[in-house]
Parts: structure tokens; C-alpha cells; sequence
């Protein structure tokens, strides 16, 4: 039994009613259990999903590049299918993070777009990716573009720890996640520290079900030419 | 900034949320049900095979 069969059951049949059930939580405490943050107002609570988009594109461009990694090392295509789900899912929630960071920053900052180390590195991040994408989309089969593609998302997520630093390291506009540098702002209050973690929840089982469904396609879709090319061989 | 103002802010973010995660939900559908057809053209062609 392999890991995908052991794991297909609780990925049918568990993860979306799971990821569907925490997400309805994580709104209840983004709109209701949550306070306002004193300075920021009702802002401040795109705070919880903005943040976790962040985290959940870093996932998916981890899991890529992981996959990229083990496929240039073993070969197997199922590496290639996980790796082109990673930055599937990893280029939704960087978008979604590029269009809600604006959002928030135009009340806040008076600006829709400044270009801080974080931002810059961000968009950065998002266009690698993106060419990661076109790379794929152009020239599907091919195992050189595969392998091309593979070493793309290796250098790419090296962008990641460069963003997680950004803030500390350039003295940027953009605001730290958890706590202030000098340990002020942040997460003040217990129930933001909960709707936080709630909201992550959500979004764990959300990346997760998402990956799984574009993996499962992308493999489908591999067999199925795979059966094709046999068939048309054998009928020659 | 008025609250009402910085009310739109917040719903404008979460509604692009909902919006770009159903895109992409429409995404995965169309791309399962190729998956689908050409499941069911290999199956039509084994057919007419046998």
C-alpha cells in the first residue's frame, strides 16, 4: 500500500468537510470573537486571513521546492506532479496576499502600494513563480523543462527566508506579524492569539486539500497519456 | 478615516479572498472534468477494441 492510497480515504472524505467546518470558526473569530485592535480599528482584521495567505504560499513553495528537490535527485514524476501543485496552490495565496496587503495599507498607511524590502521581495517571490508557471504551461511533457522547472523552484523559495527577515533586516514600513521589535504592538489580546491559531487551522486544511486535488488531476492526467501513448503503440 | 470607510477595507479584502479561492476552485473543476472526458474517450476507444 503505497502513502497516496493510504492517504486518499482522509483526503476524499475528511479534509474538505474539516477545512470547510474550521474556516466557518475562523470567521466567527475574525468578525465576532476578536476585539479591535485599538489603533488599527476593523482593519486590522484582515490581519488573520492576510497573514495565513502569507504562510499557507510559503507552504506551498516549500512543498514545491521539496518535491523539485526529490525529483531531480529520483526521477519520479509523481515529484514533478506534487512540486507543479506546490506552486499551484503557493501562487493563489501569494496573490491573495498581494491583493489584500494593499487593501489593508490604504487606510492604514494612506497608500495602496509602497516599494518595502518586504513587498519588493514579495512581488519578487510571486514572479518567479509565475514564470515557473508559464515555464510548465508552455511546454507540459517535456522532461528538460520539467528539470528547468525543478531548479526554478529551488532558487525561488531562497526568497522566502529573505522575506521572513526583511522587516528586521531593512527597517521596512511593513508591520512585524506576532510581536513589535520592541516588544509593543503586535497581538495584544489572548483572543487574537486564538483567532490567529484558529484561522491557521483552516488554512492548513485548506492548503491541504487543495494540493491533494491538483495532484490527483495532474497524476490523472499523466496516466491517462501514459495509457494513450501504449495504446496507440500497440494499435501500430 | 470614518469607521464606516475602513469597514469597506475589510470587506473589499475578504470578498477578493472569496473571489480568487472560487477561481480557483472553477480552476480545478474544468481541470477535473478533462480528466473526466479523457477517461471516457480511452474507455469508448477500449470498447470499440474489444
Amino acid at each position: 500500500m503505497t502513502v497516496r492510497t493510504r492517504l486518499a480515504p482522509i483526503a476524499e472524505h475528511v479534509l474538505p468537510y474539516a477545512a470547510t467546518l474550521t474556516m466557518l470558526g475562523a470567521l466567527w473569530c475574525v468578525f465576532i470573537y476578536a476585539p479591535d485592535e485599538r489603533m488599527q480599528g476593523p482593519v486590522q482584521r484582515i490581519f488573520y486571513f492576510h497573514v495565513n495567505c502569507a504562510w499557507s504560499a510559503f507552504l506551498g513553495f516549500f512543498v514545491a521546492a521539496g518535491a523539485s528537490g526529490l525529483f531531480l535527485w529520483r526521477g519520479r514524476p509523481a515529484y514533478d506532479h506534487l512540486a507543479q501543485a506546490g506552486v499551484q496552490v503557493g501562487m493563489l495565496f501569494c496573490t491573495m496576499v498581494l491583493v489584500t496587503g494593499p487593501i489593508w495599507a490604504r487606510p492604514i498607511w494612506g497608500t495602496w502600494w509602497t516599494w518595502d524590502p518586504r513587498l519588493t521581495m514579495t512581488v519578487i517571490l510571486w514572479t518567479i513563480f509565475a514564470v515557473y508557471l508559464l515555464l510548465r504551461a508552455t511546454a507540459h511533457d517535456d522532461p528538460e523543462i520539467a528539470r528547468y522547472g525543478a531548479v526554478l523552484a529551488l532558487v525561488g523559495v531562497l526568497d522566502i527566508p529573505l522575506i521572513m527577515v526583511s522587516v528586521r533586516l531593512w527597517r521596512g514600513m511593513h508591520p512585524s506579524v506576532i510581536s513589535a521589535p520592541e516588544g509593543k504592538g503586535g497581538l495584544e489580546d489572548p483572543r487574537m492569539i486564538t483567532t490567529l491559531l484558529v484561522t491557521l487551522a483552516a488554512f492548513l486544511l485548506l492548503v491541504a486539500w487543495l494540493l491533494w486535488r491538483r495532484y490527483e488531476t495532474l497524476r490523472l492526467h499523466d496516466e491517462i497519456h501514459n495509457i494513450e501513448d501504449r495504446f496507440t503503440e500497440v494499435a501500430a | 478615516m470614518s469607521a464606516p470607510d475602513r469597514l469597506w477595507f475589510l470587506y473589499a479584502a475578504y470578498s477578493a479572498f472569496w473571489l480568487l479561492l472560487a477561481g480557483f476552485l472553477v480552476h480545478l473543476g474544468r481541470r477535473h472534468r478533462a480528466v473526466d472526458r479523457a477517461v471516457r474517450a480511452l474507455e469508448a476507444r477500449l470498447e470499440k477494441r474489444a
